[in-house]
């Protein structure tokens, strides 16, 4: 008799479902819940848009964009070279606003340009290495990236950008967790990182900034513009002009820079150009 | 007879004229073989003296390979998925960062200041 009942109270509610008027109330329950559950993934995609990264999500995420950077241009492989960029690099993030576990490859391309990717990730070209004479200028374009990097300036840019890829990604990426989710995040973020153009005040900081730290570290401020000008000179024969295409998509135009360096004063330091063409093979 | 002098003297010292002449126009030719002075490797496209570059599709377009004529990256660049052995490069960069001792030294070497 007890067996009875509790096998009829088990299989009560789906009799229920059955009945068309407590049917009618289960389908209003789900529907709303179906019709809210977006309501509730846009308000918390919306916070995580405008959420900064952890520190460890910044690893990640800069590790990962990192590996879709290499995937596509490439990576110069010389233990030496790789090296000696890495002192150089090492020598300027010293000075660094935010202390992070700095890492400098050499990507092979011969465009002219530098890469910063969050987590300290910095990457310079193989075409922009050739340009250069001394290891002041080499200090000068590291510095460059390392101040975006330190001050998180692709992450704020793209951030405040709503029709960015990316920032759809992040905050997809921060609802579902996953590998996946890391890599598509990392894609969006190279994406927008070879087309976007960073606003100028970010862009002359980075400028001031490690041209700054480039002379506390000992080398001349004027490494920087000193490869500027050579750039600039070397942009102006049309046949060199796509070395420069990607670098002047994304920055201000070289006199414009060259002009507001210039005003820095202060060209003692050390340019080190023997050790520069020693560690170029030259 | 003062005639004959005059000439058997002329026939003698044209070889000396015609060897001369084809000394001046070897010498001329070495001047040519010589290379012309080696001019400084130019800056932006030329080679950064690397021995063991990855060689990539790229080396085969004179380094512009998924780069478009205004110089910007082509999309289908972009689309690009990190392999293996991009995951693993990317590792490799966590060893070769200097050691303290080592950035010590670099700096010493050059003259440059620590924090």
């Amino acid at each position: 008799m007890i067996k009875s009942l509790v096998v009829f109270l088990l299989f009560l509610p789906a009799v229920f479902a059955q009945l068309p008027g407590f049917g009618g109330i289960k389908d209003k329950l789900d529907d709303s819940k179906r019709k809210a559950a977006p309501v509730t993934d846009r308000a918390q995609r919306a916070v995580d848009t405008f959420t900064p990264w952890t520190p460890e999500e910044e690893q990640q995420v800069g590790r990962a964009a990192a590996e879709k950077l290499v995937a596509v241009f490439g990576m110069v492989q010389n233990a030496a070279l790789e090296k000696y960029v890495n002192l150089t690099g090492g020598a300027v993030a010293q000075f660094a606003s935010r202390d992070l576990p700095w890492r400098f490859g050499i990507l092979n391309t011969n465009i002219v340009g530098a890469f910063a990717l969050p987590g300290g990730y910095v990457f310079i070209t193989r075409g922009s290495l050739s340009g250069m004479t001394n290891e002041a200028q080499l200090a000068g374009a590291l510095g460059h990236e390392i101040e975006h990097a330190s001050a998180r300036h692709l992450e704020e840019e793209i951030r405040s950008r709503k029709t960015s890829a990316w920032a759809t990604e992040e905050a997809m990426a921060r609802t579902h967790r996953g590998p996946a989710e890391l890599k598509s995040r990392a894609n969006a973020l190279v994406k927008d990182l070879l087309s976007t153009a960073l606003s100028r005040s970010k862009e002359n900081d980075a400028d001031d900034q490690g041209s700054r730290m480039a002379a506390k570290a000992g080398y001349a401020q004027n490494g920087l513009l000193q490869f500027l000008t050579v750039a600039a000179a070397s942009n102006a024969d049309p046949k060199n002009r796509r070395f420069f295409g990607q670098l002047l998509a994304t920055h201000p135009p070289f006199e414009e820079r060259i002009a507001r360096l210039g005003k820095l004063g202060s060209t003692r330091g050390k340019t080190l150009e023997g050790r520069f063409r020693s560690a170029l093979g030259r | 007879m003062r005639r004959y002098i005059v000439l058997s003297a002329a026939l003698a010292i044209l070889p000396v004229f015609a060897q001369t002449a084809d000394d001046k126009q070897k010498q001329s030719n070495k001047k040519q073989e010589q290379p012309a002075p080696q001019e400084p490797a130019p800056l932006f496209g030329g080679q950064i003296g690397i021995r063991s570059s990855q060689t990539k599709k790229e080396s085969a377009t004179l380094g512009f390979n998924g780069i478009d004529p205004s110089g910007k990256v082509e999309k289908r660049m972009l689309s690009a998925s990190a392999g293996e052995k991009d995951v693993k490069q990317v590792r490799n960069m966590d060893a070769i960062h200097p050691t303290q001792p080592e950035l010590k030294a670099f700096l010493k070497q050059g003259g440059l200041k620590s924090r």
